[in-house]
């Protein structure tokens, strides 16, 4: 009798181990892929949107000395544009002009929607960093687009 | 005269083509890109209309290296309704590219949607895609889809979210 109750106390004490050994199988770290930066939605806070509004107002299409371009568009942006810059007023072109761009930091804050007409396969491109330049090495783009609504007809 | 006139016009066609020979592009190293969309929408309504919100894109690029594309579309839609319409939203576009080494695509997307109506439309949240490209490498591909659709209809239609599409 008292060897079968040391048994089941055992068995009650050893429970809990036993039980956590048979959660899911686990998954090889290998087979995970991490994000390519520590961007998520809680880094687009509202101090990173006014700061990069504000350099991308100061510097334009220059890059800073350590070779990073701000671009950003919001409504007040686009509100006295003519309708033959709106498309390139959109999206910035990666160019290595001066400077070698190492990374792009790109805000859309759009609160209004934006429909353009275009003709001849035009496309039209929204915060998308475009590549011209004719050599480029390890560039990073961070894009945050916030309440876009980009609608193109194509005549 | 006639020569005349037609060295006028070859030395008009080389001037018209130099635009798209500076447009071309060698990339060699790593390309991240990271877009993070709220609440958006990238509509491309008709034949050959393309619209297209975040990402990276190359044309006639040659490129050698890493390329990590992450996306994340919460309340967001990419839909292209029309013959060859085509509409985007965040990832990595290669075109006539040479392409080796690895490449990653990261998408989480969360009541979002990739709606293509048309044939050959072509509607995408993040991923990559490579088109007319040779690519020698790794290939890695990570989508989280929560309340989330990709509706392709018509004949050649592609809607995708997430993954790396090779043409």
């Amino acid at each position: 009798m008292r060897t079968i109750c040391s048994i089941a106390i055992s068995a009650i004490l050893l429970l809990p181990a036993l039980l956590s050994g048979q959660g899911p199988p686990r998954v090889p770290t290998g087979s995970l892929v991490r994000a390519a930066t520590g961007s998520s939605n809680g880094a687009w806070d509202p101090t990173t949107q006014v700061m990069i509004a504000n350099r991308a107002r100061v510097l334009g299409n220059r890059a800073t000395a350590s070779g990073t371009q701000y671009f950003a568009v919001t409504d007040r942006d686009i509100a006295n544009t003519k309708p033959e810059d709106l498309i390139q007023r959109l999206s910035p072109v990666v160019t290595s002009g001066g400077e070698p761009v190492r990374k792009v930091e790109i805000l859309v804050d759009l609160q209004r929607p934006l429909t353009v007409v275009t003709h001849s396969r035009q496309s039209v491109n929204l915060g998308t960093a475009i590549l011209e330049t004719p050599s480029l090495r390890n560039i990073e783009v961070d894009t945050g687009i916030f309440g876009a609504d980009l609608t193109v007809i194509a005549k | 005269m006639y020569v005349h006139r037609l060295n006028l016009l070859l030395l008009l066609g080389l001037m018209l083509s130099l635009p798209a020979l500076h447009a071309q592009s060698t990339v060699n190293g790593s390309l991240y890109d990271t877009t993070v969309a709220t609440n958006s929408a990238s509509l491309a309504i008709g034949s050959n209309a393309r619209s297209t919100i975040g990402g990276i894109s190359t044309v006639n690029s040659n490129f050698n290296g890493t390329a990590i594309s992450t996306t994340t579309a919460t309340n967001s839609a990419a839909l292209a309704i029309g013959s060859g319409a085509s509409a985007r939203i965040g990832g990595i576009d290669l075109n006539n590219a040479t392409v080796s080494g690895t490449l990653t695509s990261t998408t989480i997307a969360t009541n979002s949607a990739a709606l293509a109506i048309g044939s050959n439309a072509d509607a995408r949240i993040g991923g990559i895609q490579i088109a007319n490209s040779r690519v020698t490498g790794t290939l890695i591909s990570t989508t989280t889809a929560t309340n989330s659709a990709a509706l392709a209809i018509g004949s050649g239609a592609l809607a995708q979210i997430g993954g790396i599409v090779i043409r």
